[in-house]
């Protein structure tokens, strides 16, 4: 099929969506596809895949607490323009189209089977109720929509108004299950792993520092290793390891370079690709008691690949981690349970799926995509 | 006079926004079409499906025999009424009797679970454009200008379509609905 893919983020700034629509794109190729993405990208000498089109630079806006960046104007729709009409897509696949970005302006541009991915999780989105109106005779044009999580797909049904099949977020299992650890990892007084921005509270990085005098009392020589972008305003001990920001293959390794994976989230989490990541790479999770990380992380025969420590509470993280590391033989249970949840989350599962919905759409519209500018 | 003005100024308006509406709603009825003709294609070829499914070995024959049954049913059957979610819904039954005596990724099943899959999201999509012409239909300008016209009024069609499970549930239930 001739897919084409609108990114809502600029290409080469980190994040779950940008990260999520470039997987796609990649598996979406390998499976035969013809694809194309349109993408903002900030730094203009950036290099990119030849698939991807640029769109132009995001402008930072401050918004709801955080900073969105937004990508508006008469250079991007033209670009946008030209993007649909040279591509003369079968399918055109958005992300995130509720945010005001590439992904509405490609939307206002367009008609014909358009599939939609909402990603977000967000139950209290002022945003969403005040555009509302203006936004629903645009949403109205996709014939398919597709939420990563139920909780994103609970946001849509209540901001929206609108429904959407859930397919989860993918993982390449391969990448994961086969790469080799960091040199020098794990080492013999043991290693404990963490991925995600470290300035960002959410992710909980301060729970997990907290945690750590508890474990070096029991384990005097256990390692943290924090892999993610950001600034800590703090020193820390030096058997906390900061690799900064790690590109996809030594994220990986940083994956299978540590005994037990951390994900000490205090919210805000729709999904959790952190650890089905972690689960690909065989390593045993211990994971905040979030709604999120019990959907990936239950079997359904009742098994669980991880063990759960109370939200925000470093004593309960330090405790979780401590009794999985003290019984190897429960660090290869769950390893064997993870890896055996992972497996429907692969990448070819999911974009099989996807692949579904873009034919689904295609049957259920008239016509091929077209460039259209539609009145708000 | 100003009075005269301002119910033409009123009038122009209203009559912007008619055209506008109906425009929003003809594109709406068109998506609701579509996405019925695809749901009934879909529901064709899992019918087909699940024909084949019956004519297993390994299923025990009640259980063929009642989804041969139902199979046959649905694939005569037209239309996107209440009778067709009767017969839709007693297929998915039999198709979840069916495949509870395989274990999760057998081949005899992939046709089958393909099918219901794909018309799962189809209905899933027709529904929605359901909802979006219904949301439109129901403004008061729509309702007062008529202009709806004689479009029938698009319908929900609601089927049980769960995911079927398998015999080993462990690695067949639904990961994620």
């Amino acid at each position: 099929m001739k897919v084409g893919l609108v990114s809502p983020y600029p290409w080469d700034v980190p994040g779950g969506v940008v990260a999520h629509v470039r997987e796609l794109a990649e598996t979406l190729i390998s499976l035969g596809h013809d694809v194309s993405v349109i993408s903002p990208v900030d730094d203009e000498d950036a290099p990119l895949p030849p698939w991807v089109t640029r769109a132009g630079r995001s402008v930072p806006v401050p918004f709801n607490g955080s900073v969105s960046r937004l990508i508006f104007g008469p250079v991007s729709a033209s670009r946008v323009r030209r993007w649909l009409h040279d591509g003369d897509f079968d399918v055109l696949h958005l992300h995130s189209p509720e945010t005001l970005s590439l992904s509405l302006l490609a939307l206002m541009n367009a008609r014909g089977p358009i599939v939609a991915t909402f990603h977000a999780a967000n139950p209290r989105s002022r945003v969403l109720a005040l555009l509302q109106s203006p936004l629903q005779v645009q949403i109205e044009k996709i014939v398919g929509s597709i939420a990563v999580s139920p909780a994103a797909r609970k946001t849509i049904v209540e901001h929206l108004g609108s429904d959407a099949v859930v397919i989860p977020n993918g993982v390449h299992v391969r990448r994961y299950a086969d790469a080799a650890p960091l040199p020098g990892w794990p080492g013999s007084g043991g290693a404990l792993g963490f991925v995600g921005r470290i300035d960002e509270p959410r992710k909980g990085l301060s729970v997990l520092l907290e945690a750590m005098p508890y474990l070096w009392k029991q384990f005097p020589d256990l390692r943290l290793l924090v892999a993610g972008p950001g600034e800590l305003d703090h020193d820390v001990d030096e058997r906390v390891v900061l690799l900064g920001q790690l590109d996809e293959d030594a994220k990986a390794q940083a994956y299978r370079s540590v005994d037990v994976f951390v994900a000490p989230n205090t919210g805000g989490e729709s999904f959790g690709i952190i650890l089905l990541e972690a689960m690909a790479a065989g390593t045993p999770i211990v994971a905040s008691d979030l709604d999120a990380f019990r959907r990936v992380l239950d079997a359904p025969d009742g098994d669980r690949a991880g063990a759960l420590a109370t939200v925000g509470d470093a004593e309960s993280v330090a405790h979780a981690c401590a009794s999985l590391l003290s019984s190897p033989a429960r660090l290869e249970a769950l390893s064997r349970c993870g890896r055996s949840l992972v497996s429907r989350y692969d990448w070819t599962v999911v974009a099989a799926e996807i692949v579904r919905v873009y034919e689904t759409a295609v049957a259920a519209s008239v016509g091929r995509v077209v460039e259209e500018l539609e009145p708000m | 006079m100003g009075l005269f003005i301002t119910i033409a100024v009123v009038a122009v308006l209203l009559a912007v926004y008619a055209s506008w509406a109906a425009g929003r709603l003809d594109r709406l009825h068109a998506r609701v079409d579509a996405a019925g003709a695809a749901l009934e294609d879909q529901l064709k070829v899992r019918a087909a499906a699940a024909e084949e499914l019956a004519t297993q070995r390994r299923v025990p024959a009640p259980v063929a025999m009642e989804l041969a049954r139902a199979a046959a049913k649905a694939r005569l059957a037209t239309g996107l009424d209440h009778d067709r979610e009767v017969i839709e819904s007693a297929l998915s039954r039999a198709l979840q009797e069916a495949c509870a005596t395989f274990e999760h990724g057998s081949v005899a099943t992939a046709t089958a679970v393909d099918a219901s899959t794909r018309a799962a999201f189809a209905r899933r999509f027709h529904n929605d454009a359901v909802r979006d012409a219904l949301v439109v239909r129901r403004r008061w300008v729509v309702r007062l200008l008529h202009l709806a016209g004689h479009a029938p009024r698009p319908a929900y069609f609601e089927i049980a379509d769960a995911p079927l499970e398998f015999a080993d549930v462990a690695a067949a239930a639904a990961p994620y609905d």
